[in-house]
């Protein structure tokens, strides 16, 4: 093989295979120059399938024109490697400007990635921002849902509870997992159960279902609820199960009750206002009309008139008026509860009607009755002080208007003339039952001005008592025995009367003279006289 | 000393207003002729090792100015080189890459393409882009605070097709 050849074959070897050509180095060992270009050209060889297989970390100290665009390609790479890497990190305003189409698709990559980062971070925050909402959402649900005084219970489609609010501890006594474990629902709200069975009976629109029922609480007290169920559904409209808000409606109930309790005491204050007004005058219209009212107005009865007055309170004018009527209501209220009894408010007072067993007249009975309410305004309010007239008897509604007048006036008559009692029977007030409708009228002052004026002002104006000792004259007494009762000698007496005689001008031995000044001196006990009139 | 010629960036003057006709751009050769005269000159005075020296330092110099006035501030290492790498080539001065980056190390390697000071010209035996390596090194300095000794390993008057520099931090 001549050199020529062997160059060739050499130069063959070192482009196309693998390994050192050795065999032929041997034979250009007379060729330094010649083997130093094969051993550059090994270099740059093996330096080149270093890059080939991703290797940028060599050093190539070969110069020249071949190495220098080798090394040129080397320092390209290895800045494309610290630029992905800075892209890797997050920096995605690098570009690549060294590596024509690839260049222009590893840019436009950048941008989509950095694009996409973008909307990835916007999704992210969006994300975020969703979970801040629903975060707080659900602080604020729960907060209300913790701190509300309504019950909240959610059951799925089988009706098991799925939730209760903690409230359930306040309303009923019980705590929310008592009552989610243990299944209380039917046991401890069978209410549930009704309300259930309506909702699965409803059609279309799956309308709310209210109740309100009365409830035991683990304690045994009795309270008043108001539950309202409806279908339970998520943002899609779907059925998820059934939502039951429930609370405490016993405060409403006695207001509620309060009221009704009122209007039924205004209809029949009204209906006895119209009956003791006159204006119910046919008997049978007015049982009628009570009937329509539910008030069971019984053919024979006792017909009273409580009278009321305060010791006096602490309370300001309309504070003192409210707890009046506060009191007024309760104790007619208390009144309508006993056995066959009816109360209602009149002016000053309550009437009071109750049934009796037949027509005969019970005296006694009614004033045992009589006392006995005495004793329960007593019992009930100690600051009110009550006196009661008591009418006298007549069938079924005739003159119920003068019975329950004469109650009154018994009253009137009683607090005047019987200072230590409290219960006064018309039938008891003797002539007074005839005084008082006239005691009523301005010609009764008149009347008594004139027949007993001058002795008045005399025993006001001396310190005398000559009206007592007239009274008693009058009371069909002698002389000597008024003498003897009022401690005086027979001739004081005398004197006395013939004083009378003399202020008055009028001789106590007339009949006439002496009934006049007899009733006279009755009328002065009921009605307030004044002196100058 | 009392200094004449201390360096101010406003020297370097008005150039819009200076050169209405002829704008801020001037031929390459223009600038190599003015840098290897003064480089022929330096060496004739001072001998070759004291002109690289000087070579180095007003190139160090340079890269510290090119920092405070052109960069300005950088808030991170990779935002200093994106900012650099654009800079270098809005005033035609190369193509930067970087090749390696070692920030715990303190060491970079750098790659200048089409460098102003060497590309195009004839091949030599020795690296010849001294200013290049003091720029690099004021261009560190400024931005990190720390002095840095580049060397060029890679030159196009040695054969290469890009000028190579390797930096590494000084240890104080």
């Amino acid at each position: 093989m001549n050199q020529t050849e062997t160059i060739e074959l050499l130069l063959h070897d070192l482009l196309r295979k693998r390994g050192k050509p050795a065999f032929l180095i041997d034979e250009l060992n007379d060729h330094p120059v010649i083997l130093q270009l094969i051993e550059e050209l090994l270099t740059i060889r093996e330096f080149t399938y270093g890059i080939s297989n991703g290797d940028l970390s060599q050093n190539l100290s070969m110069k020249g024109y071949w190495a220098g665009a080798l090394k040129a390609l080397q320092s390209n790479l290895r800045h494309l490697t610290w630029q992905t890497s800075m892209i890797a990190s997050g920096d995605f305003n690098q570009r690549i400007d060294f590596m024509g189409d690839f260049s222009a698709s590893f840019n436009i990559m950048i941008q989509r990635l950095k694009q996409a980062e973008e909307n990835e971070k916007t999704y992210m925050s969006e994300i975020k921002k969703r979970e801040a909402q629903l975060r707080e959402s659900e602080q604020k649900y729960r907060l209300i849902a913790e701190n509300m005084d309504d019950m909240i219970v959610l059951m799925d489609d089988d009706r098991k509870v799925i939730y209760c609010s903690p409230s359930i501890e306040r309303l009923l006594g019980y705590t929310a997992a008592d009552f989610i474990e243990l299944s209380l629902t039917e046991q401890v709200l069978p209410f549930l159960g009704i309300q259930l069975g309506k909702m699965a009976g409803q059609e279309g629109g799956d309308p709310p279902v209210l109740m309100e029922v009365e409830q035991q609480r683990k304690d045994g007290e009795i309270i008043w609820l108001e539950s309202l169920m409806s279908t339970a559904k998520d943002e899609e409209g779907q059925n998820m199960g059934f939502l039951c808000v429930i609370r405490n409606i016993t405060q409403r109930k006695l207001a509620e009750n309060d009221l009704q309790q009122s209007y039924e005491r205004r209809i029949k204050n009204d209906f006895f206002m119209k009956l003791l007004n006159g204006d119910l005058e046919i008997e049978s219209d007015a049982y009628n009309h009570a009937y329509r009212l539910g008030i069971q107005l019984p053919n024979h009865f006792s017909l009273y008139f409580l009278s009321l007055n305060d010791n006096g309170s602490s309370l300001n004018e309309v504070n003192a008026l409210e707890q009046r009527q506060k009191n007024m209501d309760v104790l007619i209220d208390q009144l309508t509860n006993q056995e066959a009894t009816i109360a209602w408010e009149v002016p000053e007072g309550i009437g009071i009607l109750s049934a009796m067993c037949d027509s005969s007249y019970h005296k006694t009975k009614e004033i045992q009755l009589a006392e006995s309410y005495i004793d329960l305004v007593a019992l009930s309010f100690p600051g009110l002080q009550a006196h009661i007239g008591i009418a006298d008897y007549f069938e079924s509604l005739t003159h119920v208007a003068l019975r329950f007048k004469h109650a009154q006036s018994a009253v009137r008559i009683g607090k005047r003339i019987w200072m230590q009692q409290k219960v006064y029977h018309f039938d008891d007030c003797g002539v007074y039952q005839v005084l008082i409708p006239f005691a009523d009228s301005d010609e009764s002052e008149v009347f008594v001005k004139k027949a007993l004026g001058p002795l008045l002002e005399y025993d006001q104006k001396n310190q005398t008592e000559l009206v007592d000792t007239l009274e008693k004259i009058l009371s069909g007494l002698s002389l000597k025995e008024v003498g003897k009762q009022t401690f005086f000698h027979y001739k004081t007496i005398q004197n006395r009367k013939q004083r009378i005689e003399s202020i008055l001008n009028v001789s106590l031995d007339s009949a006439e003279v002496r009934m006049m000044l007899g009733t006279a001196i009755h009328l002065l006990k009921i009605i307030q006289v004044k002196t100058d009139l | 000393m009392t200094r004449k010629y201390e360096f101010k960036w406003d020297i370097l003057g008005d150039v819009v207003e200076g050169r209405p006709n002829l704008g801020p751009m001037v031929h390459i050769e223009a600038y190599r002729l003015m840098q290897y005269c003064f480089r022929d000159i330096l060496e004739k005075n001072f001998g070759t090792e004291r002109a690289d020296q000087l070579f180095f330092e007003s190139g160090q110099l340079a890269g510290v100015q090119f920092y405070k006035n052109l960069i300005k501030e950088a808030s991170s290492f990779n935002d200093f080189i994106k900012t650099l790498q654009a800079t270098l080539v809005d005033k035609g001065i190369g193509i930067l890459r970087m090749e390696e980056v070692d920030l715990e190390k303190g060491k970079f390697v750098i790659s200048i393409f089409e460098d102003l000071d060497c590309s195009g010209l004839p091949e030599l035996d020795y690296e010849f882009c001294r200013y290049d390596e003091g720029f690099i090194a004021g261009l560190l300095e400024a931005f990190t605070g720390h002095r840095f000794h580049v060397k060029e390993i890679d030159c196009w008057c040695t054969g290469d097709r890009t000028c190579r520099f390797v930096a590494e931090i000084i240890n104080d």
